[in-house]
């Protein structure tokens, strides 16, 4: 089983290696949102400051929904998936292992980046930390999440707007969570709160979203 | 073992023209008793005066929003775990009346917000999670359209309603969260512990109302879609 | 003044469970034809 998962996800790491521009667009993706928000709402550092938490957040969870459609699709469209389906390995498993491996492409290298945008609002320096925990613990649950998604919506045209309606709502309390605990921080009262909330979305959401991707993908390929 | 010779839809089909009929007409005189009661028998509101009457339509919406979302959610699980394509289809006939009703309360709370608190919308909790909840059916309304195979449509749309409900507290509470954390004028409804009594029952029955008219309509519904799929 | 609120909540709210009545009335209309004259 674990064979399985981590054949799966060197795989899927090695195709995304090859095919780097995939990797690359979602990180420019998140680099640029943040940086037009300073050109729409105006340079002022006070008020990029009090909005940085959020507009880094916000443009975390756009990058990690866009990368979403990229999931399943080039492995539906040669029939990969069907295999993997059938395989021996339980679905639930494969899943994960993908998760992961998108997470790996898509979502950590937000989280190191995001010092980098937080000096470009202007946080001080201790929120750094806050915010990259917060991010390493909410771009998994968002991966995953939109996994759901993802999984539901496969093959569909219209799918990734279609997958947006479906899966924002459900990204709204890791949203909520993880801007809330660097503007706690910000605030000095700290965000420990938010954050061990974050962490426990984290084990629910390893512990639930298999079962719901593997269920939703079963019903796509049908 | 009754409710197996009913999950036909052909057998279905009678006894639901049969229990849509009878609500609509509990629906039809328990609105007019509600609406006596919110006009003429409920006093006027000590610090709002007339306006607040709103709260006879905006509460019980915002209930039936909600409550119509897990009902939804039910027959779906259902539908999931029987295979049964009839509960699929009394899920599918609940969703527009229960976007319908979030709507209402969404339109009715902003526009008892504007006279009391100042301004069409506020970031209230509630009001927020009304929204997104109103999002929620949206997507599983688009979901099901975007799907030709009926089959699929329904099962899919039945994982999604289950992992909307499983998420409606969490999102619940979490805006509830950040709002309380965000407050900075004191914004709530006043909801006074100790309401008229006149109050509360005028809540009620339009709350009574608007359940027996969701159960009606979506039963006429259902009796559409099970015609348009013969 | 105030009633102007009132009047927009419970007229729209009125209107629009009007309206889902008459939009579902027309499909259980067309439903029914639909299977009487049909192929």
């Amino acid at each position: 089983m674990l064979a399985a998962a981590r054949a799966i996800i060197y795989r899927d790491l090695l195709v995304a290696v090859r095919r780097r521009s995939d990797v690359a667009v979602a990180l420019l993706f998140f680099v640029f949102v943040v940086s037009l928000f300073p050109l729409g709402v105006g340079p002022e550092p006070e008020q990029l400051r009090s909005i940085g938490p959020g507009v880094i957040w916000v443009a975390a969870l756009l990058s990690s929904m866009l990368c979403l459609g990229r999931l399943f699709e080039a492995d539906h469209a040669d029939g990969t998936l069907e295999q993997l389906a059938l395989g021996a390995a339980p679905l639930g498993v494969v899943v994960c292992a993908k998760a992961l491996a998108h997470w790996l492409v898509a979502g950590l290298p937000l989280v190191l980046i995001a010092p980098l945008l937080a000096l470009q609002y202007g946080l001080p320096a201790p929120l750094y930390g806050v915010l990259a925990l917060s991010l390493l613990l909410g771009t998994p649950v968002l991966s995953m999440i939109g996994a759901i998604g993802a999984a539901l919506t496969l093959g569909l045209r219209g799918g990734g707007v279609l997958l947006a309606l479906l899966v924002l709502p459900l990204f709204v309390p890791v949203l909520v969570l993880g801007a809330g605990a660097v503007e706690m921080a910000a605030a000095g009262i700290g965000g420990q709160g938010q954050l061990l909330l974050l962490a426990a979305m984290l084990v629910a959401a390893a512990a639930l979203a298999p079962w719901a991707i593997a269920a939703a993908l079963r019903i796509s390929l049908e | 073992m009754k409710w197996f010779w009913y999950a036909s839809p052909q057998t279905f089909y009678p006894l639901a023209g049969t229990i849509a009929r009878g609500c609509g007409f509990a629906a039809a005189l328990l609105a007019a008793a509600g609406l006596y009661i919110g006009f003429f028998v409920a006093p006027t509101d000590a610090q709002q005066g007339e306006v607040y009457r709103i709260i006879f339509i905006h509460v019980p919406a915002a209930w039936m929003s909600m409550f119509i979302y897990v009902v939804m959610a039910f027959w779906a699980a259902l539908g999931l775990a029987l295979n049964t394509r009839l509960s699929a289809m009394m899920a599918a006939a609940l969703a527009p009346t229960g976007a319908l009703f979030t709507f209402i309360a969404l339109w009715t709370g902003s526009l008892w917000g504007k006279p009391t608190w100042g301004t069409y919308w506020v970031w209230d909790a509630r009001l927020t999670s009304e929204l997104i909840l109103l999002f929620l059916y949206f997507g599983f309304i688009a979901l099901r359209a975007a799907i030709e195979d009926p089959r699929r449509a329904d099962r899919a749309a039945a994982l999604l309603a289950i992992v909307g409900v499983v998420n409606v507290p969490i999102i619940y509470y979490s805006v509830q969260w950040w709002n309380t954390l965000h407050q900075g004028a004191s914004v709530s409804l006043t909801r006074a512990p100790s309401m008229a009594k006149a109050m509360l029952a005028g809540m009620i029955v339009m709350a009574l109302a608007f359940w027996l008219y969701s159960i009606a309509v979506s039963l006429v519904r259902v009796r559409c879609m099970i015609r348009e799929s013969a | 003044m105030s009633d102007v609120y009132i009047w927009g909540s419970y007229a729209v709210t009125f209107a629009l469970l009007a309206a889902e009545i008459a939009l579902l009335a027309r499909r259980s209309r067309r439903a029914e034809e639909g299977n009487r004259g049909g192929p």
